[in-house]
């Protein structure tokens, strides 16, 4: 259950990754921030919430969290869409005028290590956390034990993946955003609106990076370095799974995280994060296409 | 042949400032005419055409889409004003349906027309209708052909822009493709056509353009360049010309 | 300040600064001379340090390593499996697009930093690895003439490397190498095999970063997982874009000036800034550092020095 629930989280931030390499055509290195900046704004306004509405923060049915925390969430995710936005017209978008793909990766890299220690500077890295209950698991039988707040995490995980797919293969949008990642100027003649799609194209990979964030947060904690740990494993994840496809990058997700579990439990949690990169290194010597991915 | 619906005046463009590749052309093309260019390679040409869909940067001139200025208007916005264009290569994505391509092209007409326009669509190219969900990448050339040109007509443009239609397809395909071209002339478009195949694109033609160094050479009936030495005065014509800085020997 | 201390500290930042800019003329080999992505600096340079840790550290009580043989055996072998490394990162992922390379030496960044905190029998762990032998330890109690030496030597093999680089850069395999960045298609025509000028590059890069690990390793005396985060990685590339890609003199400069603010920013963040404050304070000084980089990237891609 563990791995189902890291591996939706990676699935989450993976979708990310691989929607903004397929329309812009560039690794985003500093995707792991916009995860972590998720995770604080969702704390900053849940906690407002439980300030301004006596009661929002008292645990919620079966659940560890009051439904300040959800809501939360959901604002958080929209103004981390509006963020990774901002983020491309400050720096993104003028490099790409200036057509350097590759300084591109660098100054997402630069980007990343500076939202990073911003956050540090204005949070300092003391763990945060959405909730001080701890909940007890329960068995679903077949010996598995799973806590309410992860069914809640999975099926939100699920909604959220199954409605992008559907916007991905069968909305207007989604058409615009397959066409521009494959031929940006035959699109532009078709009528497509290119920069646009591109604001879209970041507006939702900030989105999901909310998401993913508030999931962390909530299953771990808050910190500076969540999303930066991230980012190896949801390369990892876009890349198995083909990057450019979202499917692929739903299933990249599960397997990562199903064997991060995996390893925890037969070789040992301190080399966890290893996983990630031997994932990497198998897929890159037999199928560097990916496992849905098209031929480049 | 009534209405302008395209004009260019005194167009010059080209990649870099200071080079310009098409040095001051005027244009037209009106509602119901096929307007061949023709030129030899380096012409200008495609660099005409692309400038004219709004893919060029160009430096000086106006250019007139049905009597409104577009001279500074973005592609997508001059795809949506009723100005579609065929590039010559790779003008299909690969990995879209046939459909998917068909619905791009409806997307930029009001909702209630869109579901009438694919189906009329379909009709008109008996070909694509039986393969709809085929990727576009698994298309032979002329069927691609035939797709791209089928997603820039159901936009109901104004004007039709080509880039060599009938670049590496086959006699029979070159047949196919032109007869569209008429068919869609009669419905009252205006088609700009860039050829190499000069003699099939006399054929359905009316008015012919002869770039030279990226300047006219020609302007007039297709019916005139019939003659082949005609033509091939015109391509040789400016290299006689002092003022031409290179010429061919 | 002590006028021989002011000596001392003087000293002391430009042996780090050199030893920082051969790292960045590492970086350089690949990125400036060959258009090689790597984000994984950090890592090599880990690597570096403690080979040479490992291979001189005398046998003493507490001591991790027992082989105890001679600093320059130890720089030479960390250039070797650093630049081994290298080449086996590179032949899995030269081949494959930019951003899998980037990708790539990222994870290895990553992987090698795991290695360094959990073989605790080998590296210390978490801990450390300490008592690496110094050059010059014998006047230890001198400190002035300690650093000044330091620095001496550290010049010296600054610009043995700079001199070794700019002989290649203008021989023939140089002058190839930079056909093929600038376009590979024609030097393919030409009969180069342009995977393999490429390999060759990120080796020679990567040996560089090995060796600057090991000099930071000898400089210092001891070392520890956490001196090989991200975050050095991204000092360097902030030294290479801000000095110049493409240009050696560029790389120096730019670990100069970039490691000049990084310690006088310490200065005055640490006596600005409650001791308690002070992992905020270094945070504000990445920032810094990132938005100049961010900055000149978009202002001035080219660098203060670049080549021509």
């Amino acid at each position: 259950m563990d791995g189902t629930l890291a591996g939706a989280m990676i699935a989450l931030g993976a979708i990310g990754v691989t929607l903004t390499y397929s329309v812009l055509q560039f690794s985003n290195f500093a995707h792991g921030e916009l995860i972590s900046i998720g995770a604080y704004i969702t704390y900053l306004i849940a906690a407002a919430i439980s300030a301004a509405v006596i009661g929002s923060s008292e645990a919620l049915a079966v659940f560890s969290f009051g439904w300040n925390v959800l809501l939360a969430g959901g604002v958080a995710m929209a103004l981390t869409g509006f963020l990774a936005w901002g983020l491309d017209w400050l720096l993104f978008a003028r490099l790409r005028a200036k057509g350097m793909a590759i300084t591109l990766v660098m100054a997402s890299f630069g980007a990343s290590m500076a939202l990073r220690a911003m956050l540090e500077l204005v949070f300092s890295s003391r763990p945060l956390y959405y909730t001080q209950e701890l909940q007890i698991a329960r068995a679903i039988g077949a010996g598995i034990l799973v806590t309410p707040d992860q069914l809640l995490l999975v099926a939100i995980t699920a909604t959220l993946v199954g409605l992008l797919y559907v916007m991905w293969a069968h909305t207007a949008l989604g058409r615009a955003m397959r066409a521009v990642s494959e031929n940006p100027a035959l699109a532009q003649v078709c009528g497509i609106d290119v920069p646009r799609v591109v604001r879209v194209t970041w507006y939702i990979g900030g989105a999901l990076a909310s998401a993913a964030g508030l999931m962390l947060g909530l299953l771990v904690q808050v910190r500076p370095q969540m999303g930066f740990e991230m980012l190896l494993p949801l390369f990892a994840a876009a890349i198995l799974g083909g990057i450019g496809s979202v499917p692929g990058a739903l299933c990249g997700g599960l397997i990562v995280g199903l064997s991060q579990a995996a390893t925890v439990q037969f070789i040992g949690a301190e080399w966890r994060a290893g996983v990630a990169f031997v994932i990497l290194l198998a897929v890159l010597l037999i199928r560097p296409n990916g496992l849905f991915g098209r031929r480049s | 042949m009534t209405k302008a619906l395209l004009q260019m005046n005194d167009v010059v463009a080209g990649y870099e400032k200071g080079l310009p590749i098409v040095r001051g052309v005027s244009f037209t093309a009106s509602g119901g005419e096929i307007v061949a260019i023709f030129g030899p390679n380096g012409a200008g040409k495609s660099t005409f055409i692309k400038a004219a869909a709004g893919l060029m940067p160009v430096s000086n001139g106006s250019m007139l889409l049905n009597g409104r200025d577009i001279t500074q208007m973005p592609a997508h916005l001059r795809a949506r004003a009723g100005l579609a264009y065929v590039p010559q290569l790779h003008n299909v994505f690969a990995t879209l349906t046939v459909l998917d391509h068909l619905k791009i092209g409806a997307a930029l007409l009001p909702p209630e027309a869109r579901t009438a326009q694919i189906d009329a669509s379909l009709t008109l190219f008996p070909d694509l209708a039986r393969q709809r969900q085929t990727l576009a990448g698994r298309l032979s050339g002329g069927q691609r052909q035939l797709l791209s040109i089928a997603r820039a007509v159901l936009t109901q443009p104004a004007v039709l822009l080509l880039d060599e239609p009938s670049a590496g397809l086959s006699p029979r395909m070159v047949e196919q493709v032109f007869a569209q071209l008429v068919k869609i002339r009669d419905e009252g478009i205006a088609i700009v056509l860039v050829e190499q195949h000069v003699q099939a694109a006399l054929a359905i033609a009316e008015r012919a353009y002869v770039f030279v160094e990226g300047e006219i050479a020609y302007d007039g009936p297709a019916a005139a360049l019939r003659n082949k030495s005609t033509l091939a005065a015109l391509y040789l014509s400016h290299a006689h010309r002092p003022a031409a800085t290179t010429g061919v020997p | 300040m002590h006028v021989l201390g002011l000596i001392a500290y003087v000293s002391g930042f430009l042996s780090t600064a050199l030893m920082l800019g051969i790292a960045c003329m590492g970086l350089n080999m690949q990125w400036g001379k060959t258009g090689l992505f790597n984000v994984g600096v950090a890592g090599f340079m880990g690597i570096g340090a403690y080979t040479s840790a490992l291979l001189t550290t005398p046998a003493s009580a507490g001591a991790i390593s027992s082989l105890g043989l001679p600093i320059v055996v130890g720089c030479f072998g960390a250039m070797l499996v650093a630049g081994l490394g290298s080449l086996l990162v590179g032949a899995l992922t030269l081949r494959l697009r930019t951003d899998y390379l980037a990708i790539t030496t990222f994870g290895a960044a990553v992987m090698i930093q795991l290695v360094l905190l959990n073989a605790t029998r080998y590296t210390g762990g978490a801990l450390g690895f300490a008592f690496i032998p110094r050059p010059f330890a014998s006047i230890a109690d001198q400190p002035t003439l300690f650093a000044v030496l330091t620095l001496v030597l550290l010049a010296l093999i600054a610009f043995g490397v700079y001199s070794i680089l700019e002989q290649l850069v203008h021989s023939p395999w140089g002058r190839v190498l930079r056909a093929i960045r600038d376009d590979e298609t024609a030097a393919i025509s030409l009969g180069k095999n342009a995977t393999v000028y490429r390999l060759q590059a990120f080796g020679v890069g990567g040996a560089l970063m090995g060796l600057a690990g090991a000099l930071q390793a000898h400089l210092i005396g001891f070392i520890a997982p956490d001196d090989f985060q991200a975050s050095l990685t991204f000092q360097i590339w902030a030294m290479l874009v801000i000095g110049g890609s493409g240009s050696n003199a560029g790389a120096l400069l730019g670990s100069i000036v970039v490691w000049g603010i990084w310690s006088l920013t310490g200065i005055v963040t640490g006596s600005v800034f409650a001791a308690e404050d002070q992992a905020r304070a270094a945070a504000l000084r990445i920032v810094m550092i990132g938005v100049l980089l961010c900055v000149v990237l978009v202002r001035r891609p080219r660098g203060l020095l670049s080549e021509r």
